[in-house]
Parts: C-alpha cells; sequence; structure tokens
C-alpha cells in the first residue's frame, strides 16, 4: 500500500506531492505547513476521523464524479493547513487513508536523517529512524485534531519499546515524558516524571536556579520541560477556536486557551 | 508551568529530606541503629570509644560527597540521583573499612552493624512508590486518553 502513496518523480523544480489518496471522487490538496507540502487526501476520510477536520475543511461539491477531481487540484479543493508538525500529520494521514504499513516498533535513531524528508516517508522500509520524536510528533498531531483514537492498537506498541528502552533503564526524555502524557500511558509518565525530579539539581553558583541534570544543558531553561508550549485541552475547549488560535502552528501560542497540568 | 516545575522541585527536596534525616539521625545517635544486645558498647562516648570511631569515620567519607556538614535539602547542590550515587560510594568505602578499622570491636560484637543498618534504611527511603503524586484530575484526563488511544498500561 505504501508505493500509493509515493509519487512519480516529481519534474525538476517542482515539488513533491504526498497522495494519500488516489482516484477517489473527494480527493482534496492540503498545503501542510510553511513550505506547502502538497497532500492529495480524501476530503471524507479526514472530516469523518476528526472532529476538527470537520470543521476546518468545508463539504465541497464533488464535482462531476468519481475520478473528476483526480491529479487536478482546482482551487475550490485546495486547502492550507499551517502546521509544521508535518511528520505527525504524516502517520495521521496514512492511518486515516487506511494504509496499513503503518510501523509497529518505534526505535531510537537518528534525528537528521528523520528530518530529511526527501529521502522518503519516515517508516520506510529503507530508513531507520523509528524515535521517540516521531512518537510525540504523532502523539501531538494526533491529541491537536482530536484523532488519538484512530491511534489504536499502534500506540500502545509503540509505547512498549520505550518502556524498556527509556523508563527501565532510568532514562529521561522530556519527549517520552509527553508522549506518555498524551496517549495516557500513566506508569510511563509517572515513571519519567519521577526521572525528572530525581535529576533536578542546582546551576553552579546560581542557587535559586534549577536545571534537570543529564536533560537540559546548564544554560538551557528550565521552562524547556514545556515542549513546544504542549498543554492540555479543557475538556470544554472548543476544539475550532483552538486550531485556529494554533494556526501558525507554534502550539505554544494555544496556552492561554489550555489547562496546564497541574489540574 | 510554575506550578508543574514546582511541583518537581518540591518533590526533589521531600525525597532528599528523607535521605538526609537519616544521615543527621544517625550523626546525631546511633544508638537506634544498633541491635538491643550491641548497646552497650556504643553508649560510651569519648575519644577512642567504639561509638566515636564509627561517627568519625562516617563524617571522613560523607565530607568529600558534600554531605558533611550534613546540608539541607535547599542547599545542597546535586540531585537526588547524585546523591544515591554518592551513597553508594560512601557504602563502599564504609563497609569493608569499617571492619578493619573498627576490628576489635567488631569481633566482640558480631550482631552490631551500625553502617549496614543505615543502608537498609536508606535504600527504603525510594522504595518503589511513584514520587510526583498526580492530582485526581490528572488520573481522569490520563484515564480518558488511554481509552482513545488503547494504551492498557496503567
Amino acid at each position: 500500500m505504501s508505493s500509493s502513496m509515493s509519487s512519480a518523480a516529481p519534474e525538476p523544480g517542482s515539488q513533491r506531492v504526498w497522495r494519500y489518496s488516489e482516484g477517489c471522487h473527494d480527493d482534496i490538496l492540503l498545503e501542510v505547513g510553511p513550505k506547502r507540502i502538497p497532500c492529495i487526501v480524501s476530503l471524507q476520510a479526514l472530516r469523518n476521523a476528526s472532529t476538527v477536520f470537520a470543521q476546518l475543511l468545508p463539504e465541497v461539491s464533488l464535482g462531476n464524479g468519481y475520478g473528476a477531481f483526480y491529479g487536478a487540484a482546482t482551487a475550490e479543493r485546495k486547502f492550507r493547513l499551517e502546521d509544521t508538525n508535518f511528520n505527525g500529520l504524516d502517520m495521521l494521514f496514512t492511518i486515516i487513508h487506511r494504509h496499513w504499513s503503518v510501523p509497529l516498533q518505534l526505535q531510537i535513531s537518528n534525528h537528521e536523517e528523520f528530518l530529511d524528508l526527501s529521502s522518503g516517508p519516515p517508516w520506510s522500509p529503507n530508513r531507520e529512524w523509528r524515535d521517540v520524536d516521531l512518537l510525540l510528533s504523532i502523539a501531538l498531531a494526533a491529541d491537536k485534531y482530536c484523532l488519538t483514537h484512530i491511534l489504536q492498537p499502534f500506540a500502545e506498541l509503540w509505547l512498549f519499546g520505550f518502556r524498556v528502552g527509556f523508563h527501565s533503564l532510568g532514562i529521561a526524555s522530556r519527549e517520552l515524558l509527553w508522549a506518555a502524557w498524551l496517549l495516557g500511558d500513566e506508569m510511563l509518565f509517572r515513571g519519567q516524571l519521577d526521572d525528572f525530579a530525581t535529576r533536578i539539581m542546582w546551576k553552579e553558583h546560581q542557587p535559586d536556579q534549577y536545571y534537570v541534570h543529564g536533560i537540559f544543558d546548564e544554560d538551557e531553561s528550565f521552562e524547556s520541560l514545556d515542549i513546544a508550549g504542549v498543554a492540555f485541552r479543557d475538556q470544554t475547549t472548543d476544539v475550532s477556536d483552538l486550531w485556529r488560535m494554533s494556526s501558525s502552528l507554534d502550539t505554544a501560542s494555544m496556552t492561554s486557551v489550555l489547562i496546564w497540568l497541574c489540574g | 508551568m510554575a506550578l508543574w516545575i514546582g511541583k518537581l522541585i518540591q518533590t526533589r527536596n521531600r525525597v532528599l529530606k528523607l535521605y538526609i534525616d537519616h544521615l543527621r539521625s544517625f550523626l546525631d545517635d546511633p544508638l537506634p541503629y544498633m541491635d538491643a544486645g550491641c548497646i552497650w558498647h556504643m553508649q560510651e562516648q569519648g575519644r577512642g570509644t567504639h561509638r566515636s570511631a564509627i561517627l568519625e569515620l562516617l563524617q571522613e567519607t560523607l565530607a568529600p560527597q558534600r554531605l558533611f556538614p550534613i546540608p539541607e535539602p535547599t542547599t545542597y547542590d546535586y540531585c537526588v540521583q547524585g546523591l544515591y550515587w554518592s551513597i553508594e560510594a560512601i557504602k563502599e568505602k564504609l563497609l569493608k573499612p569499617a571492619d578493619l578499622r573498627l576490628g576489635p570491636h567488631r569481633l566482640s560484637c558480631p550482631g552490631c552493624e551500625p553502617y549496614k543498618r543505615l543502608f537498609k534504611r536508606l535504600r527504603e527511603v525510594r522504595g518503589d512508590r511513584p514520587l510526583v503524586p498526580l492530582s485526581e484530575s490528572q488520573k481522569v484526563y490520563l484515564a480518558r486518553k488511554r481509552a482513545e488511544s488503547g494504551v492498557s498500561h496503567v
């Protein structure tokens, strides 16, 4: 199935098109993030999966029937999605469109390679990159677009590897901390919290300043424990407002309308 | 955010205090760490006694680890994990040399093992309990997310 997502070789100067849906009558073109990464997705699949997408993406006329839109995104079927977390969205789109090449394990690997999207999707067989950053990207995107439910049963399988790799070795990771929080893994979350609490120490010659040994450099703010403004949605928050406020994709901007962990 | 960081720092200081209190308690009065039958020779105070030898040796070993004079949690500049490593280092240094240095006393009282009892109590400080408490609303949130994500690990 993954082959269906790989676009034909882009012409020189043109941008690679990420095809999650092909030949469906309700295909739309989503341009994601500041780089306007073009993604062909099924409008109905997105609207059905997520209440956020249902409010963000209007129902559009289906045109002249099946396949009418294929390969030719017209202006009325072209949308911008201001979200820089393409890695997380990529996995969600893959699951939504039932490309069952979703990895069952995420492993620790090289960050630089992961960021290089030109070599194919992160779960391609030729890529080693399976990592806690990817896990957090997925968890963040799923939380933001109310899509956590589609991560069943992958979330459990993904977290398993990190429980063994990080928590059992006593390694604290802020990415894993928040991924565990967003996916509801209470034991892993508690374990990571404890690992953080046991590594807090004074900054040298700055008795009122703390940092976390082995996690942050001494010149890095302890506030960066708050990853990119990861925050927690109040159940009464209107998700469409939430999304619009975060349309610059800087999730930190959402913190004003979100509740913090110490509820 | 500040509240959350504060909660982690509170936990750090609380756990440090548990460790530090044991050390201070031992140095103030080691008798509770003795067997009843061994207390007789520890009650004798003054230079050259068994009691002073044990306490002096502990002080000498704590000092390079910045644990003597006994610090307060808020003035101790290292982390809980660092304190744990320090205690492990102290344990390594103390247990064998103690046997050698305190040999005559040790032989006269085979059941008296104050350091082992101290380290046993220090080991019990951490235990298996979670250190950072979660509020009810946090538990409810996690349960909801767990139901959504299908994660079964509680």
